[in-house]
């Protein structure tokens, strides 16, 4: 980023009269709200994705009417969510209850400050992005113990409840079969670890060694639990908690929580890509490097994302629910284990044969 | 809880000299504080009367430690539209329509057993054609009203598809009684002495085609649920009602089945025309998973269900014999003094009418026995120590409709 | 109760006992001798009248004898007769127990002849009016617990022996029991109106 506004001011006369601070934040601010406008309306895409492929699923038809084939459906859903009322309850902890929706966004938001869309498009390239990331989504769980608590709901604390033990337990298996990438790679930033994936698409993670291509498996089922899709739905299960931690969440507050999960899943989906598929490179050995293809590297991000996004909601609309001791016995004895031993392999990988 | 508190090192009760010993915080004491800060509390919540899977307006007061259910207490009466006080306040015809609004999932069934008490009331014999098309009907409608709860099962599980696929073809069924009857849900189609109207050709063409689906996408729901890792993890050995509870508390229908008690009404106490269909009676064990009693094979005996009461329905259809649809009814109807105890096969259970006429052309008493009535109160047997999913699965296994349930 | 004379198209059938209902007859009359009021063996609905103190004894008995193993309480009702003049007394309240069992399969020649009721029976209990106090059957049957929680709700027969009669249909502070036949519509119920059948 840095570098990149550099080269902006040293190409124009005018930028160089202002000063450097002020660019910089600027930029940086500039770059947040494109983020912030990209991962919305993404999301809101995402929703509209949901709702088409999972009417598909049903015999049905999905949201057709606004914008062509109901591409802006989000837009009038959101306008709706924006008329309701704003509902807090009488028995509510209202300082609780109002910023709760607005941590559990930015917990998913900020994730986004250091994944890189394609060669040099990235926020902050981070060193250690790969832990700044896992490590900035948990924040969304502490937004959903102030939106349970503070709702005064016997639901929403039993949603919450439920939310914390998974999404805690689900963090390890996640984390740790994201390191048997990072440990092979032998960096933490994610454009260096795409960096390494370019030419075949056997040098994609996910096929360059058998820790990370159980890794890729575990990775993915751990993200659905993290993100608390289904078959993981635990915390917001309808059909037994009403809607859980959300429960009494109305209006625009309503659809903060809607977007985080929207974006979350989006975020892990471009994660999954990154660190296994190859990100932005398209599995054949071409040229990255001129603008047009950086361009197009995005596109191929973008739309592994979408592979992912789309089995995701597949999965969804297909399982039904796990219990919630199952849902534990799964990460605890199933995952939890397994990436250990992911882990451990990718290791021993790197002792014998140096990396690579 | 916090189990036994220890003693108090200084004794509450007045009058007792407390041994004299210096005020130190003692280990005791100690503890006790400990005991207190970690105190659990048990939760106790109102499951509904608004509330996605309780199928209806049911109130369950659920107390739960943590996710545990450690007892519960449903109330009912939220939908009571008093039919028995209704139909004693009616002539004998006007109460069939009431009669519909009890099942809603069922309501040619219900009429079914609404007319055949009369009928036996009075004396009346149903044409033969009339026997037929009840008895078409009424399978058409369990078939429509099983898919339906097997779909509504997903839902309660967790799994939303299978729902709107068993939808699809239930809708079709619907259709078909519509076509006879003009309505969606209640029909009042089977009247006293017969039907109302006829089934044309093109009916019969429609039901074969209807059957068809069914029949075609049962495989669908299963690979959907019954046959699914999930589904079977959620329902196997959940919620056990053994055959002995089953009928001590009087669980009728698919969930006596699946108990393990090999009980049909429709074979061993048949009615209407019943005794010239014989088919098999799906009891558990199921042989594919699970124990006998579970939400699994409450589930599974649905399925085999669905597969029997279309193979009736087609025998049926081919052996419809010609003939008059409605039987010869004086213009006001007063059966004879005597009662009546009739239960005829719901989707649900054992439909009960009891009927007391004093010869008038109103009845004295109109009783009918819900099966859900029965089906629900078994649960506060069955669900402490469950979790709160596992009620969830619990209940919707056992399909109730609280229509019924309030009358 | 007697035959009904015959409708325009139904010859009244030859009236055949209802073995069940006989057997249990012969059983309750052995066991409890006078307190078996009443038999109707025949007819479309036979059944066993007992005491109403006798009650949980006959209960016990259909259920625990191996040839009747009543095992299942199908249903419990409530029937009001009130006295046709206030000479005859306060009337009589009737609680029918309509039992069905799952351990006697029915025999092969029940189900071609069209006797249909092979393996159920009917007890009946009255008691009077002003005071209608039956013995809970719910240690017999616990499924008998709602029923008789409704015929209490419903008809006002106070069960004993049970845990406390709480209304499960109608809300708990509800005036009167609505199937009795003296009962009246209340005016309001916490200030909705209520307009009875006659007044609309």
């Amino acid at each position: 980023m840095k570098e990149l506004l550099d080269r902006l001011v040293e190409g124009s006369s005018l930028l160089q009269a202002v000063p450097r601070g002020l660019v910089y934040t600027t930029g940086i601010l500039l770059a947040c709200s494109g983020v912030l406008l990209l991962v919305s309306l993404f999301a809101g895409e995402i929703v509209w994705m949901e709702r088409r492929i999972s009417g598909r699923m049903q015999a049905r038809i999905g949201p057709n009417r606004v914008g062509p084939q109901g591409l802006l459906q989000f837009l009038a859903d959101g306008v709706k969510l924006l008329a309701k009322e704003d509902v807090i309850p009488s028995s509510a902890d209202r300082g609780v209850f109002v910023i709760a929706p607005y941590i559990v966004f930015a917990g998913v938001f900020a994730a986004f400050a250091a994944v890189p869309l394609g060669a040099g498009l990235v926020p902050a390239d981070l060193p250690f992005g790969l832990f700044y990331v896992l490590a900035i989504t948990s924040v969304e769980v502490v937004g959903v113990i102030m939106a349970g608590w503070a709702s005064n709901s016997k639901w929403s604390i039993l949603g919450t409840m439920r939310e914390v033990a998974q999404v805690i337990s689900y963090e390890m298996p996640l984390a740790i079969s994201a390191l048997t990438v990072a440990v092979l790679a032998g960096t933490l930033n994610l454009t260096d670890i795409v960096a390494q994936q370019s030419g075949w698409v056997w040098n994609w993670w996910v096929f360059r060694s058998p820790a990370t291509f159980v890794g890729f498996f575990l990775f993915f089922t751990a993200a659905l639990a993290a993100l608390k899709r289904a078959p993981f739905d635990l915390p917001e299960a309808e059909s037994e908690l009403v809607a859980g931690f959300h429960t009494e969440y109305t209006g625009f507050r309503f659809a903060i929580f809607f977007l985080a999960e929207y974006a979350g899943m989006f975020l892990f989906a471009l994660l999954t890509a990154i660190l296994f598929c190859g990100g932005w490179h398209l599995g054949v050995p071409v040229d990255l490097t001129s603008g047009l293809a950086r361009a197009a590297g995005f596109l191929v991000l973008f739309l592994k994302a979408c592979a992912f996004l789309f089995v995701m909601i597949w999965v969804r609309w297909s399982l039904p629910r796990y219990r919630v001791d199952k849902v534990m016995y799964l990460c605890y004895k199933v995952l939890l284990p397994w990436s250990v031993v992911a882990l451990v392999v990718a290791a021993l990988q790197v002792l014998l044969t140096g990396g690579r | 809880m916090s189990g036994s508190e220890p003693v108090p090192a200084v004794p509450a009760v007045p009058g007792v000299v407390a041994p004299a010993t210096p005020p130190v915080v003692d280990a005791s004491e100690l503890s006790s504080l400990v005991g207190q800060s970690l105190r659990t509390e048990e939760l106790v919540v109102n499951m509904g009367p608004q509330h996605p899977s309780t199928h209806g307006v049911l109130r369950v007061v659920i107390k739960t430690d943590g996710e545990v259910v450690t007892a519960l207490q449903p109330h009912i009466g939220n939908l009571h539209r008093c039919a028995e006080k209704i139909g004693e306040s009616l002539p004998y015809y006007q109460w069939l329509p009431y009669v519909d609004r009890m099942d809603y999932l069922a309501a040619i069934n219900n009429e079914h057993g609404a007319c055949l008490a009369i009928e036996r009331l009075g004396g009346i014999v149903v044409p033969e054609r009339a026997e037929y098309v009840r008895l078409i009907l009424a399978e058409v409608q369990r078939v429509a009203s099983h898919i339906f709860a097997m779909g509504v099962y997903g839902l309660d599980i967790g799994a939303i598809t299978p729902f709107l696929h068993t939808f699809r073809e239930r809708e079709r069924g619907l259709d078909l009684l519509d076509h006879i009857a003009g309505g969606r849900l209640l029909y009042h189609v089977v009247r006293i002495g017969g039907v109302k109207r006829d089934l044309s050709p093109e009916w019969i063409d429609e039901c074969h085609a209807f059957l068809d689906a069914v029949e075609r996408r049962l495989p669908e729901y299963n690979a959907l649920l019954l046959d699914n890792h999930i589904f079977q993890e959620r329902t196997c050995g959940i919620g056990v009602i053994t055959g002995k509870q089953a009928v001590a508390w009087g669980v009728t229908g698919p969930a006596l089945r699946a108990s393990g008690v090999d009980w049909d009404c429709r074979r061993d106490a048949p009615y209407g025309i019943y005794d010239r269909f014989p088919f098999e009676v799906p009891v558990a064990p199921s042989g594919l998973a699970g124990t006998v009693g579970d939400c699994f094979h409450r589930h599974w005996v649905r399925f085999k269900e669905v597969e029997q009461s279309i193979s009736i329905v087609r025998r049926a259809l081919r052996a419809l014999p010609p003939g008059e649809i409605m039987a010869k009814l004086p213009k006001t109807f007063k059966p004879p003094k005597g009662e009546v105890f009739v239960r005829v096969e719901n989707p649900r259970g054992e439909l009960a009418y009891y009927a007391v006429s004093e010869g008038a052309e109103k009845p004295w008493r109109m009783r009918c026995r819900g099966p859900s009535f029965s089906n629900i109160a078994v649960v506060t047997e069955i669900a402490p120590g469950t979790l709160i999913a596992d009620l969830v699965a619990l209940m919707g296994s056992l399909d109730i409709v609280l229509g019924e349930v309030d009358r | 109760m007697s035959e009904p004379a015959a409708t325009p198209s139904a010859p009244a059938p030859a009236a055949p006992a209802d073995p069940v209902t006989a057997l249990a007859a012969r059983k309750l009359r052995a066991a409890l001798g006078a307190a078996v009021l009443e038999v109707v063996e025949t007819g479309r609905h036979p059944y066993v009248r007992v005491a109403p103190g006798a009650i949980v004894a006959a209960a016990t008995l259909v259920r625990d004898d191996p040839e009747l193993a009543m095992d299942c309480c199908h249903l419990v009702t409530g029937v009001d007769w009130p006295a046709k003049t206030p000479a005859d007394g306060p009337g009589e309240l009737e609680v029918v127990y309509h039992l069905v069992s799952y351990a006697r399969r029915p025999a092969a020649e029940v189900l071609r002849s069209k006797v249909k009721s092979d393996n159920f029976l009917a007890l009946k209990v009255r008691v009077p009016r002003d005071k209608p106090e039956v013995p809970s059957v719910m240690g017999v049957w616990v499924g008998a617990d709602w029923h008789e929680r409704e015929t209490w709700d419903l008809l006002g027969v106070r069960f004993t022996g049970r845990p406390p009669l709480r209304r499960i249909l109608l809300p708990e502070d509800w005036p009167g029991h609505p199937l009795r036949k003296d009962w009246e519509y209340p005016v309001e119920y916490h200030g909705i109106p209520i307009i009875p059948p006659e007044g609309r």
